[in-house]
């Protein structure tokens, strides 16, 4: 048998007690030395110490569950995309939606107070999450349509698109660069890098919501995301919707990718690698896929932020940067093995 | 089988063809090339029907046509009365069910769940499983449940999506006639599993209200198990009928540009050989 679980509820336990295992792990280490007793001591609230509190309290536990939730973000909308492109190489930061919506977020920063004034001064606080979300959609509805003709993506066109697509980006971010000052530059290293280090209870508010929309509503879609990977006509000839799913999985993946670049940057790697990861223990049946590359994507971000918190410490490494570092050749790995297996 | 025969129109939901497939008047010009003119068609229930031709004469755009993947030609199709731009998809689903000429899958999903896939009516899990296994064990498939799809060989994963259009129909207890509209669905198969599926095509038409559109090379298994041909060439239709009035040597030499004799099998079919002396 081809797979590595039989029994994929068996596999979801095993990846949520890692996932509970890292989130605990994780909460004990930092540039600050706490102990583990000073720690839980301070999350359970048995142990008054003004120091520890603010630690753990402001710093440690928003970060991590920020962690989480951009990492099952992205994870859970490669998983969906790929589904929809009917291909394991459709990733959100591959195709350009991330650094489309990386884009849209500096362009806040850098024109919000002058040419996008009104953008701002309308969405006050939720400006840049809401360009962001705009950025990727534009892009994902661009992609979409440059690679499917007659209801078939052509990948080369896909992958073609999405390299134009970063380019461009790549090439309007390196001009707001010009126009940037000092403090809004650092912000704009911030978003192509990928960091969750400015993690604060906001963050996790702002993205927790779009997010949990987007994990919740997402695996409603997955019988006709599995019925998709045989082709568009199969799919409505099964009795399914197919204009209305991909409409609501593409907003939701836009969105889910907007919200996780709005508060930690461009983070690549994780939705084509948890997806990946998640197929090779249980197959590739959405119903499993969706809901399981998320806790795959929360745990691999926060483990890699684990070690780009202690790696240099007290310095950090972006996590993007971390991500890239230990996911590419990983993923190389895993294509290697891939030869000797039929599909994804 | 002359067209209108079968039904009248009366209203503008219910057009024609009462318990039938039905096109009507057919043309599509796909970017500036003309793939179908002037092509009506039926296929009533209790019959199978053949869509026959050379490489290029239409017979998988007409069959795209008649599962309604051109949006333009919706109205000029009618299943079982009425137009299908009237069904939404899902209620097409519990009647009709359509086998593409391929499929292209690039997961590694189990036969067992290429099945489900097809499946949107929700049935119990224990009896969902029994019922996919008892439609893979009628195209042989069933000890291959647990495979990777993508492991099979080419005649394996046509008989599996057999198995998927078949269970589709079977998971629903519609009241419609029901039509299976196949592509090719037997080009990759031996001589017995050729004649298995005809035959098991055959045996659900005549225990179910039911009818069945193939698009077909074999001259022969059409002869042995349709009920009508449609033959076309270059987008029309040249002859349209029962087997033995299409079947005739001077049509058949005149369509596929090969000198064809037909000779009459014992068993009382007619019986197509390419005429190699000429």
């Amino acid at each position: 048998m081809y797979r590595l679980f039989q029994s994929p509820l068996q596999a979801a336990w095993l990846l949520s007690s890692l996932l509970a295992l890292a989130l605990s792990i994780s909460l004990t280490q930092g540039a600050v030395p706490l102990s583990v007793i000073q720690v839980y001591g301070t999350l359970i609230g048995i142990l008054d110490d003004a120091y520890a509190q603010l630690v753990v309290i402001d710093i440690r536990l928003p970060r991590v569950i920020l962690g989480c939730i951009v990492g099952a973000g992205l994870a859970i909308a490669g998983a969906a995309m790929q589904g929809l492109f009917r291909n394991p190489l459709a990733d959100p930061g591959l195709v350009g939606v991330s650094s489309g919506a990386a884009l849209a977020a500096v362009m806040i920063i850098v024109l919000g107070g002058t040419w996008l004034k009104q953008w701002t001064s309308f969405w006050g606080y939720f400006a840049l999450p809401m360009a962001a979300f705009l950025g990727g959609l534009l892009v994902t509805a661009i992609i979409y349509r440059v690679s499917t003709r007659n209801g078939r993506t052509d990948v080369a066109l896909m992958l073609l698109a999405g390299i134009a697509i970063n380019a461009i980006a790549g090439a309007a971010t390196g001009i707001m660069t010009y126009f940037a000052s000092d403090e809004e530059l650092r912000s704009l290293t911030f978003w192509t890098m990928g960091s969750l280090a400015s993690a604060n209870w906001t963050d996790v508010a702002l993205s927790g919501f779009p997010i949990l929309l987007a994990c919740g509503l997402l695996p409603m879609f997955a019988r006709p995301l599995n019925a998709f990977l045989m082709g568009e006509n199969v799919t409505r000839h099964s009795g399914f919707d197919v204009k209305r799913m991909k409409r609501i999985v593409i907003s939701l993946t836009a969105l889910a990718v907007g919200a996780a670049v709005a508060v930690s940057g461009v983070i690549g790697f994780v939705g084509l690698v948890a997806p990946h990861l998640v197929r090779l223990l249980v197959g590739p049946d959405h119903r499993w896929v969706l809901p399981m590359s998320a806790v795959m994507g929360a745990l691999l971000v926060v483990v890699s932020d684990m070690f780009a918190r202690l790696v240099l410490s007290p310095a950090e490494l972006p996590i993007g940067l971390m991500m890239a570092a230990f996911g590419g050749p990983f993923f190389l790995w895993l294509l290697l093995q891939q030869r000797a297996r039929v599909g994804f | 089988m002359g067209l209108f025969s079968y039904g009248y129109y009366y209203s503008n939901e219910h057009v024609w063809g009462f318990n039938m497939l039905a096109a009507h008047n057919i043309s599509l010009t796909l970017s500036g090339q003309t793939i179908l003119k002037e092509v009506s068609f039926e296929a009533p229930e209790g019959a199978l029907v053949a869509i026959m031709g050379p490489n290029g004469a239409g017979k998988s755009s007409l069959l795209k046509v008649l599962s309604g993947d051109f949006p333009t030609t919706l109205d000029q199709v009618a299943l079982n009365g009425k137009r299908l731009s009237h069904w939404t998809d899902a209620a097409l689903a519990q009647f009709r069910a359509v086998m593409p000429q391929s499929v292209q899958l690039n997961f590694a999903f189990t036969v067992e769940e290429v099945i489900e896939a097809g499946i949107r009516h929700p049935m119990p899990i224990a009896k969902r499983k029994a019922h996919i296994l008892e439609m893979l064990a009628m195209f042989d498939v069933g000890h291959l449940h647990n495979r990777n799809y993508l492991t099979l060989s080419g005649g394996e994963q046509q008989r599996v999506q057999l198995a998927r259009v078949l269970a589709q129909l079977e998971a629903t207890s519609a009241s419609e006639t029901k039509y299976l509209l196949l592509d090719e669905c037997t080009s990759s198969l031996d001589l017995s599993h050729q004649h298995q599926v005809f035959r098991v095509l055959k045996e659900w038409i005549s225990t179910r209200r039911a009818g069945v559109v193939v698009v077909l090379h074999d001259l022969n298994l059409a002869a042995q198990y349709a009920n009508a041909i449609l033959l076309m060439d270059q987008g029309c239709v040249v002859e349209q009928g029962a087997v033995r009035d299409v079947l005739k040597p001077k049509t058949l030499s005149d369509v596929y540009r090969y000198p064809v004799q037909v000779i009459e099998h014992p068993a009382g079919w007619p019986l197509v050989i390419a005429d190699v002396s000429a």
